[in-house]
């Protein structure tokens, strides 16, 4: 809980920050696409899964700007098994980010082309949804905090609509106090397509 | 002078040769006494390989040589010496609760207090078993090293698991017992005069207990011959009715047969009816009653000689039994069950760690079949009964006594007879343990599905990115007279078992999961038949935790069944 105020109070610093510098360019821009894992593990139980988001990018004198936003992945996948059996136990995985970076613009006519870096603030929480006897833990869920690198690309198609993808990568070494007491990276590269709309 | 140097050459050669091809004999052992304590690892001494040939309440008693002591030493485990030239003795372990005991064994030979209650005793001369005082409980060390069977203390347990609630069937069964039986057969074997093992009249004590084992028409009846104190032999009597679906799995109910008084009179009077006739003749009842059931399990009626000796009778046959790697699943031995000191009497059950569920199936069924009182004692010293060679070989065992301190003054006496029993005591006591007996042996009763066999297990582990979580995977035989299965869970063997099952399994095969943390669990099936009617429950598949990466663990034996090597 204490990351997640931390990433909306830095991300409210941000968007204040830039208002006060007198942005040139404020945009938002939604999309939806998919994240590849980085991770092997990851990626055999759950394969490439869903994901969404959306920023406020605003550019301020210059080429340089800040950009904040949210952003969701969820997925459904199967434990792995060790051993002769023929059960099949679902597991649902979800994860939140709040992003917040800074990025470097580039005009080139009707195409904008952003490239960033930053951090991004997630949380994240797995659960085994299935019936089980008492004292058997089926969730684990947990905050970590990591480095982001964004590009993003925009065309313009009417006075203020783009046309709008980006790519995301993130490290994120999570669960060290899981059960299995190891660390597994749940980032990997994002790839979002969508729409920008440019406020002013 | 060159013959001269061949010669002593030769010598030299030769001696060599021998040197090196003598055996690799232990230098020196000694006795010694390593005291029980948290701090004790069993895992470290099993390592070390240490020869503990006693387990007892507060502490083992080991044979070590000087690579032992040192290793011992090195490893931090705590041990004194008790003696140093223990090569070759007779060591036995004698309790010293009588006041005045502990004079008497050191006037008789070298004793030293292990524990409170307990000495150990030995002769300059060997033959310490006749060296004893009359009247002390004694019991030779095991032949054998007692450290596969023991293993790191459980945690007490905060209440005793609940025992399932009272078989009607069984009730059915007990309600046989006859004290007018009970009470007949103590007057025979008290008609021997004397059972002192040695004696003709023992023997021919054996051959009645035989003669009426045989006229039950059970499976099979034998003498089991053995020696004892060098020169002297006896036989067990041996009756088993042998399981129909579990032939190799053996329950016992022993007791034993041969009886002593003060040295003087022996030979010649020692009508032990409280010791040990009374257990005998719930033994015989027992079998009398069972025998025209089928049983999923073996049982085996045994009446043991030469105990007053030294539980020669009933070490022949554990040993023996250890040796043939039979799967004896527990032992109930009767051991002075007639004598009421007050009414209402009750019952000690001694046991030790490894057995403590036995205690409380016992007082369980104690409780609904006997309509007696008990108390459970978990105390590994407690060694001087026929129990005891059965724990020293691993396997569990129970021994049910009428009360520890004694207080029958008759006991060890001529005038141990059947007038000073209390009849209706006894044959509570006799119903109380076949009450147990017959839960553990399971009669089959007519018109039910047969009990399933074949049951395995084996655990899967089943991994996220977060989490582990463990599933069993069991599957058995299918039965042609079983519409469908129920599979029961429990944590600790006999009870406590809970249905798993949420809706009737047809098939042959059932997953349990995601289950909690735990080692092992155990599990058993039943079969139910088309109109509904539950068979018996399977034999127990222990499903053993195994680490992630090592292959998936199949284990269909009782969970009783104790292995280990040297």
């Amino acid at each position: 809980m204490r990351a997640r105020r931390l990433a909306f109070v830095l991300a409210a610093f941000v968007l204040a920050m830039a208002a006060a510098a007198e942005a040139q360019e404020l945009s938002l821009s939604v999309g939806a696409g998919g994240l590849f894992p980085k991770e092997g593990k990851y990626r055999e139980i759950y394969g490439s899964g869903l994901s969404f988001g959306g920023d406020v990018w605003f550019k301020l004198k210059g080429r340089l700007g800040f950009a904040a936003g949210f952003g969701s992945v969820s997925d459904t996948g199967t434990a792995l098994q060790d051993g002769f059996g023929t059960a099949v136990y679902p597991l649902s995985f979800r994860r939140t980010s709040v992003p917040v970076i800074a990025f470097y613009q580039l005009d080139a006519g009707p195409v904008v082309v952003r490239f960033g870096a930053g951090a991004g603030f997630h949380s994240y929480k797995e659960t085994w949804t299935t019936v089980a006897q008492d004292g058997v833990n089926l969730h684990y869920d947990g905050r970590k905090i990591s480095p982001r690198f964004v590009m993003t690309a925009s065309l313009a198609l009417i006075s203020r609509i783009s046309l709008f993808c980006s790519a995301s990568y993130d490290t994120i070494r999570a669960g060290a106090g899981s059960a299995l007491a190891t660390t597994v990276d749940i980032g990997g590269l994002q790839l979002l397509g969508g729409l920008a709309f440019r406020i002013f | 002078m060159k013959r001269i140097w061949v010669f002593f050459g030769s010598l030299l050669a030769a001696g060599l040769i021998l040197a090196a091809a003598a055996p690799r004999g232990r230098t020196p052992l000694s006795l010694v006494r390593i005291p029980q304590s948290p701090a004790l690892s069993i895992g470290v001494l099993n390592r070390l390989g240490i020869d503990v040939r006693q387990e007892l309440g507060a502490c083992l008693l080991a044979l070590a040589d000087r690579e032992d002591l040192d290793l011992m030493r090195r490893n931090g485990v705590r041990f004194t010496v008790l003696e140093r030239n223990a090569t070759g003795r007779d060591f036995l372990v004698v309790g010293t609760a009588v006041p005045g005991a502990l004079d008497s064994l050191r006037a008789a030979g070298h004793a030293v207090a292990v524990e409170p209650a307990t000495a150990v005793f030995w002769t300059d001369t060997g033959a310490a078993a006749e060296a004893v005082p009359a009247g002390l409980p004694r019991k030779e060390l095991a032949r054998r090293s007692v450290l596969p069977y023991l293993r790191a203390r459980p945690a007490p347990s905060p209440a005793a698991p609940q025992a399932s609630a009272p078989d009607p069937f069984v009730g059915t069964i007990v309600s046989l017992v006859s004290g007018a039986n009970l009470a007949a057969t103590v007057q025979t074997l008290q008609d021997f005069q004397t059972r002192y093992a040695s004696t003709t009249n023992c023997e021919a004590a054996g051959e009645s207990l035989f003669s009426s084992f045989t006229a039950l028409g059970l499976d099979d009846v034998r003498f089991d011959p053995f020696t004892f104190s060098t020169s002297y032999s006896s036989r067990n009597v041996v009756a088993e009715k042998t399981g129909t679906t579990y032939p190799g799995d053996v329950y016992i109910i022993c007791s034993h047969y041969d009886s002593t008084s003060p040295s003087g009179s022996r030979l010649t009077l020692a009508p032990g009816a409280d010791d040990n006739a009374s257990g005998t003749a719930a033994v015989l009842e027992a079998a009398r009653v069972l025998a025209p059931y089928d049983l999923d399990y073996t049982v085996r009626f045994i009446a043991f000689s030469a105990e007053e000796w030294g539980l020669w009778g009933s070490r022949a046959y554990a040993d023996s039994a250890r040796a043939a790697s039979e799967r004896i699943l527990g032992v109930i031995n009767l051991d002075m069950i007639g004598y009421a000191d007050a009414l209402p009497e009750d019952l000690q059950i001694i046991v030790n760690d490894r057995s403590g569920w036995m205690a409380d199936l016992y007082l369980a069924a104690a409780a609904s079949y006997g309509i007696l009182g008990g108390t459970k004692t978990v105390d590994a010293s407690f060694v001087y009964s026929d129990h005891g060679p059965f724990w020293d070989n691993g396997y569990p065992a129970l021994l049910a006594i009428e009360d520890e301190p004694l207080t029958n003054p008759y006991y060890h006496k001529t005038t141990d007879t059947l007038d000073k029993l209390n009849v209706e005591f006894l044959a509570g006591a006799t119903r109380a343990s076949l009450g147990l007996l017959a839960e553990l042996a399971q009669p089959i009763k007519a018109g039910y599905p047969r009990t399933p066999d074949g049951l395995i297990g084996g655990w899967v582990e089943y991994s996220s990115l977060f989490n582990r979580l463990s599933a069993v995977r069991l599957t058995w035989t299918a039965q042609t007279d079983a519409a469908s299965y129920n599979v029961y869970r429990a944590e600790t063997p006999h009870v406590g078992y809970v249905k798993v099952n949420t809706t009737p399994v047809t098939g042959t095969s059932f997953t349990d999961g995601p289950i909690g943390p735990r080692p092992s669990y155990i599990y058993a099936i039943t079969a139910v038949g088309p109109t509904g009617l539950e068979s018996n429950r399977s034999r127990d598949a222990n499903v053993t935790v195994v680490p992630v990466g090592s292959s998936s663990s199949v284990q269909t034996v009782s969970p009783l069944i104790l292995k280990g090597t040297r």
